[in-house]
């Protein structure tokens, strides 16, 4: 047995807010989604499972190793299962309209059992990501969570939910793919040479316009851009613009630059709803006779959205592959070019990859907030899960709130795990890492 | 092999090469050697073209540097700096074999190549090559830079104050090597300290600077024995009759065992320097000279090297 001074103080406050959140009411029983409701709280009904939640919680800053892991999966099951039953037990005899929203206690478990995670000890934290994945995989596949009144109104969606949730990914995913492919030359561009310094300011002051305010701005010019304009049209300007730029990039790159400016965006405007329509559930329609409307290009929908969200998710990728590039020790650089490098050699070859973690770093920290501000899109009419929480929002039904915001929060955490992981392995790939 | 002709560059209003001529010779170790901001380090450069004259020519194998592109000229240069700058993210073996790629070589011919170099520097390749950067000592490292500026053979080889970032016992142990290397390598080797000791200990001939002029160039034993300009005098200071001693090799001194054999003893491979520092510490009028096999074979008296030390 540990004394009390080598107790591991997170997890001893997680399990104080977790035993706290047992007094509190659970779940929020209310005749319909709208009217208000009681609190009822988990000693009632089940007061076996509270006890053993209880027990787990005294017992959990005691442990070490893989037994503190173990303990902390246990948990989350029984909080999943504890709020499932008590939902279910409230909601027997009751009318189909009646809901069982989620009340204090339930969150504040949640609050617990993520201080425990975090603060799980160095020699415990690797089995986390195994442990509590596979304690909500099991609660989800044992319909714990499916009494309660998130999942009840998301499930009357159906097949809807999907598809926004697809839409909302592939606004996300269109968006931070075009970030990379105009942030990072920005990026280089911008380490490369102080001239270019305002491509920092730049694309820090892109993330400083409120998006209301951009979909307001961006909504008459895309209109008639999508009426007035065919497909072929706009790839012939494109093109030309393209090669103008680069034309006059020989004799004033900062001219060029100008040049490719507008061109650039409409490029952004034109890539970024075709993406969509390419990954998203929206068939892709491409006829350069067409008006750009056909494809997609109006002035509320997919494409102001993928437009301001690209612009969004710029800041991070420029600043992350500036910050790479100028972190690359200068002794390499200078070894590099004694041993007889090209630019291009030292860039591809030295530059580019020990910049790389970073790089990626930009495109985590990108993908993340994009997914989290994708929900504005649904103000456009260009749906994605926000739409749940903007129909949450108007007719005054929160659990209607969490069904959008619930899986946006889940998607951003899986995104952010996913390229942590990718990160890992980059820099072990390079020797960078023990 | 290198030859500087009136070598000028300016930096704006700064002359950091003010009118530079020095001729390198073939296999020589020249040493450039003065206090920081002299302007070593960008004569150094100049030779592979980081740096560019205002004025003058540079040749190398009696031809102006400026008739080849940097890069090609650069490959067939091998180059240390002081820093090592080894590739972070590549193995120790992927490091050195960064100019044999950048030359083309086929794969069989480099790797064999990249193993047999690091063996000379004295890195098992079963032990070193898959190494990361970070996992090296910094003579281990420093090692692994010299190479991979040989790898790809080069005649003539720049050494940007290699050993400048290593501690002095392993500092010592790699100017031991150099010395062991050069010796079957006779590279053409331009090589930039601020460490009058070493200089004296490595080179051919030493290039002494300041403020982008060259002040004396000579071979050690002359610069130590006849320093030309009060700047000389000063750099080489009061330390100078025990670097003369440094150069002046035991064997030559040794006179014959009388009956008694010194307590103290030097092997015979020795610097004359060696036997001074031991009588010194020993408080002794003379050091016995010992062979391979520890035999002692002859003794210095005190006052031979006293003798040689104020010959002009």
């Amino acid at each position: 047995m540990l004394r009390l001074r080598e107790l591991n103080p997170v997890a001893l406050l997680a399990a104080g807010v977790g035993l706290l959140s047992l007094a509190l009411p659970w779940i929020t029983l209310k005749p319909n989604r709208l009217l208000e409701g009681t609190g009822v709280g988990v000693w009632g009904l089940e007061p076996g499972l509270a006890a053993a939640l209880a027990a787990g919680w005294l017992a959990l800053p005691w442990l070490r190793r893989a037994a503190y892991p173990l303990l902390l999966g246990l948990l989350t099951l029984g909080w999943a299962v504890l709020a499932g039953a008590v939902a279910g037990d409230l909601l027997e005899g009751e009318s189909e309209v009646a809901r069982a929203s989620l009340a204090a206690g339930f969150w504040l478990t949640l609050l617990a059992l993520y201080s425990a995670s975090v603060g799980a000890p160095p020699q415990a934290r690797r089995w986390i990501p195994l442990t509590l994945p596979l304690a909500l995989l099991v609660a989800l596949l044992t319909g714990s969570f499916r009494p309660l009144a998130p999942v009840v109104e998301g499930a009357a969606y159906g097949e809807q939910f999907g598809l926004e949730a697809w839409r909302h990914l592939a606004m996300a995913s269109s968006a931070v793919v075009q970030a990379l492919l105009v942030g990072i030359p920005l990026g280089v561009l911008a380490a490369r040479s102080a001239r270019f310094g305002w491509v920092l300011s730049l694309s820090g002051f892109l993330q400083t316009i409120p998006s209301l305010a951009l979909f307001g701005l961006l909504l008459p010019i895309l209109a008639q851009l999508g009426q007035e304009v065919s497909l072929g049209l706009a790839l012939g300007v494109i093109a030309a613009g393209l090669f103008l730029s680069r034309l006059l990039w020989a004799t004033s790159p900062s001219l060029g630059l100008v040049v490719a400016f507008p061109v650039g965006l409409l490029a952004l405007v034109l890539g970024g709803t075709l993406l969509f329509n390419l990954v998203g559930p929206e068939p892709l329609r491409l006829e350069l006779s067409q008006p750009l409307a056909a494809a997609g290009v109006r002035g509320i929908g997919a494409a102001p959205a993928v437009l301001a969200l690209s612009l969004y998710a710029l800041l991070p990728v420029v600043i992350s592959t500036y910050t790479g590039l100028r972190a690359v020790p200068e002794a390499a650089r200078d070894a590099g070019w004694g041993m007889g490098m090209s630019s291009r050699q030292l860039f591809w070859r030295v530059e580019l990859p020990l910049a790389s973690p970073l790089i990626l770093e930009g495109i985590r920290g990108a993908l993340v907030l994009t997914i989290g501000i994708t929900t504005v899109a649904a103000l456009i009419g260009a749906r994605g899960l926000g739409y749940f929480i903007l129909q949450g929002v108007q007719s005054g039904a929160s659990d209607m709130v969490l069904v959008g915001a619930l899986p946006v929060i889940a998607l951003a955490l899986l995104a952010d795990g996913l390229l942590r992981g990718i990160g890992l392995a980059l820099r072990r790939r390079l020797g960078l890492l023990a | 092999m290198i030859r500087f002709e009136n070598v000028v560059k300016r930096y704006g209003d700064f002359e950091a090469l003010r009118g530079v001529s020095l001729e390198v010779a073939q296999g020589q170790v020249v040493v450039l050697l003065g206090p920081s901001g002299c302007g070593k380090t960008t004569l150094l450069r100049t030779v592979n073209r980081l740096v560019e004259p205002s004025e003058g020519t540079v040749y190398l194998g009696g031809e102006d540097v400026r008739r080849l592109k940097p890069e090609e000229l650069r490959r067939g240069i091998g180059y240390v700096i002081q820093s090592i700058g080894l590739f972070p993210h590549m193995s120790v073996l992927e490091n050195v074999l960064v100019v044999p790629r950048l030359l083309g070589w086929e794969r069989s011919r480099r790797e064999a190549r990249a193993r047999e170099m690091l063996r000379l520097v004295g890195l098992e390749p079963a032990v070193f090559a898959s190494r990361y950067p970070r996992e090296l000592s910094g003579g281990q490292a420093q090692r692994v830079g010299l190479a991979r500026a040989l790898a790809a053979d080069p005649a003539v080889l720049l050494m940007d104050e290699p050993f400048g970032a290593v501690d002095p016992p392993t500092r010592e142990r790699l100017q031991d090597e150099f010395l062991r290397l050069q010796a079957d390598l006779k590279k053409t080797v331009l090589f930039v300290t601020h460490d009058l000791e070493e200089a004296v200990k490595l080179a051919d001939r030493i290039c002494l600077m300041n403020h982008g002029k060259v002040e004396q160039y000579d071979e050690p034993e002359t610069l130590l024995r006849d320093p030309k300009t009060p700047f000389v005098r000063e750099f080489i200071g009061p330390s100078r009759t025990l670097l003369r001693l440094s150069r002046i090799p035991l064997k030559g001194l040794i006179e014959p065992l009388n009956g008694k054999v010194p307590a103290a003893s030097v092997p015979l491979s020795a610097m004359a320097r060696e036997a001074f520092s031991v009588l010194l510490a020993q408080g002794a009028r003379s050091v016995a000279v010992t062979d391979e096999q520890g035999r002692a074979v002859g003794q210095v008296r005190l006052e031979t090297l006293l003798r040689v030390a104020s010959e002009d």
